[in-house]
């Protein structure tokens, strides 16, 4: 099978600075594949070099077989990449509808999309026409993950999603990513740092530590939550 | 005392027009485009060149607009594309493409000072005053102006691109926006609507090779105390415009002419976002 997202080599940083050093990984499509790693250790710079904010300084990325290497960001959208960044990741005085509109212009389509994840996140519905800067931080994250959803891309990279989100919300993203991959071949690479949210819904992890992968494995090894924990706290 | 509100609306208006492009251009692009005079004089041409054609004056909107509008289009794709990562540079080029504007109208016209005659003239009676007609067609065309941005703004793709481009860049790229193409396409709309501009101004000051430059500074200002908001344009326009027009009539006329630089830089300094709300 061609991988979703198959990374060989990758050194990337912000200008002469090198963030990210050797990187290798791979996802298939249908997998969720977790990035753990302290704050400051480059999770979201891999994600911001993967859309092309960022120079790919050594190695190559593909995605589903096809180098993307300097590849503009709106060119790695529109090649079925969905990306949820850590910050400022809404536009804060566009409407909820607005937001989606962005991504999907057919309102009917985004419509159904908010009726068929009501089931997880019913309050959008009712604020479609409201400012998105006016949505509580739980709503916020609601609908960064229709948002991500809506156009049905091929992968998903989602920065900390649960960060910050009360442990009901948290349940339900991972129930939703969950449906989502069981109903379509959604490759999600998921950079966290919460480990229990990751253990209920990774198929495998890396940890990222200084730049370099120190530890990967399958989430279904009985000792997966241990070596995380042990990779963190040190 | 009508006249007086009538003057205050309609140069409201003639600088909400001339400074809408600029506006418009800093918004998306984050940078000031000095150009902009150059387009301005440009339009003016554009409405002395149709005049010389023998063409209706009419003619001229139409002409002026899309002639200012290719010429953005190439400046954008020549000039300010490949200093979109450098934006002082970028300032800078388009300082220096104004100069050459300048220096090529000097070139195929001369340095002489012409007028072009207004489509209409004459003045109507308001409220039991006679007043300018092409005045009060301006207050209707900066309305106009408003209206149409607004509408292209709020009522199309692209206008919800463009406001995503304004708000975040980066965000609006990651999403699949090509902000290069909403880049594009906002310098030429703003180019097209200096040199329209350019022509509207012409019945009411000569044309001349340095008929832009004395627009640029007033319309900059308005630029900086409205920030990116047509509205805050609106409501800078009117004040500060309202302003000069009463510094000129009570004080002095050369007052009045430094007034919206000199007020603009005080509110500058109290309110650094002007009239924006944030
Ligand atoms: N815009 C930036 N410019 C320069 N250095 C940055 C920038 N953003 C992040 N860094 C640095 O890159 C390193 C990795 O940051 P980041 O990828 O954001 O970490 P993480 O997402 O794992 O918390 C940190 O040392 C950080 O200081
Ligand atoms: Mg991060």
């Amino acid at each position: 099978m061609t991988p979703a997202l198959d990374i060989k080599g990758l050194s990337s940083g912000y200008g002469e600075a090198l963030v990210l050093r050797d990187l290798s990984l791979m996802i298939q499509p249908g997998e969720i594949f977790a990035l753990l790693g302290k704050n400051g250790m480059g999770k979201s710079t891999l994600l911001k070099t993967i859309m092309g904010f960022l120079p790919v300084r050594q190695g190559h990325i593909q995605l589903a077989g096809n180098r993307t290497a300097n590849l503009p960001p709106y060119r790695m959208a529109r090649r079925s990449v969905a990306y949820i960044p850590q910050e400022k990741a809404l536009f804060q005085d566009l409407t909820v509808l607005e937001n989606l509109k962005l991504v999907m212009p057919d309102t009917a389509a985004i419509k159904a999309e908010l009726e068929r994840t009501a089931r997880w996140f019913p309050v959008l519905q009712k604020r479609v026409h409201q400012r998105a800067g006016t949505l509580s931080g739980g709503e916020q994250k609601m609908l960064l993950m229709v948002r991500a959803m809506l156009p049905k891309q091929k992968l998903m990279l989602i920065d900390e999603i649960s960060e910050g989100l009360q442990p009901s919300m948290v349940d339900a993203v991972s129930d939703v990513l969950r449906t989502e991959r069981a109903s379509r071949d959604v490759a999600i690479l998921l950079v966290e740092q919460n480990v229990p949210f990751v253990s209920s819904v990774a198929d495998r992890f890396s940890v990222l530590k200084q730049g370099e992968i120190v530890a990967s494995g399958s989430m279904a090894d009985a000792d997966a939550s241990a070596v995380i924990d042990r990779q963190l706290s040190v | 005392m009508t006249s007086q509100i009538l003057d205050i609306l309609t140069s409201a208006a003639i600088l909400y027009v001339v400074a809408a492009g600029l506006l418009i251009v800093f918004g998306v692009m984050k940078i000031i485009n000095f150009a902009h005079g150059g387009f301005l004089t440009m339009g003016g041409y554009c409405a002395l060149a149709t005049a010389d054609l023998g063409l209706s004056p009419l003619f001229a909107i139409p002409i002026s607009f899309l002639f200012g509008a290719v010429v953005g289009m190439v400046v954008e794709r020549l000039i300010v594309r490949p200093l979109y990562s450098r934006p002082l540079d970028a300032i800078l080029a388009t300082w220096g493409l104004g100069i050459i504007i300048g220096q090529l109208i000097t070139l195929i016209y001369d340095r002489g000072v012409h007028f072009v005659q207004s489509p209409i003239s004459g003045a109507v009676d308001v409220m039991g005053e006679s007043y300018s007609q092409y005045r009060l067609v301006m207050l209707v065309v900066a309305i106009l102006f408003g209206v149409v941005l607004a509408a292209v703004l709020h009522g199309t793709r692209l206008g919800l691109m463009t406001r995503a481009v304004i708000m975040n860049e980066d965000l609006a790229r990651g999403l699949g926006i090509d902000s290069g193409l909403v880049r594009f396409v906002t310098f030429s709309l703003g180019a097209g609507l200096a040199s329209l501009a350019g022509t509207l101004i012409t019945p009411l000051s000569s044309v001349d090779p340095s008929l832009g430059i004395s627009w640029l500074v007033n319309a900059f200002m308005l630029v900086l105390v409205s920030g990116s908001s047509l509205v805050s344009l609106g409501i800078a326009a009117v004040v500060l415009g309202g302003a000069q027009v009463l510094i000129s009539s009570y004080a002095n006329p050369v007052y009045g002419s430094m007034a919206i630089v000199i007020l603009a830089a005080v509110l500058l300094r109290v309110r650094p976002q002007g009239f924006a709300n944030d």
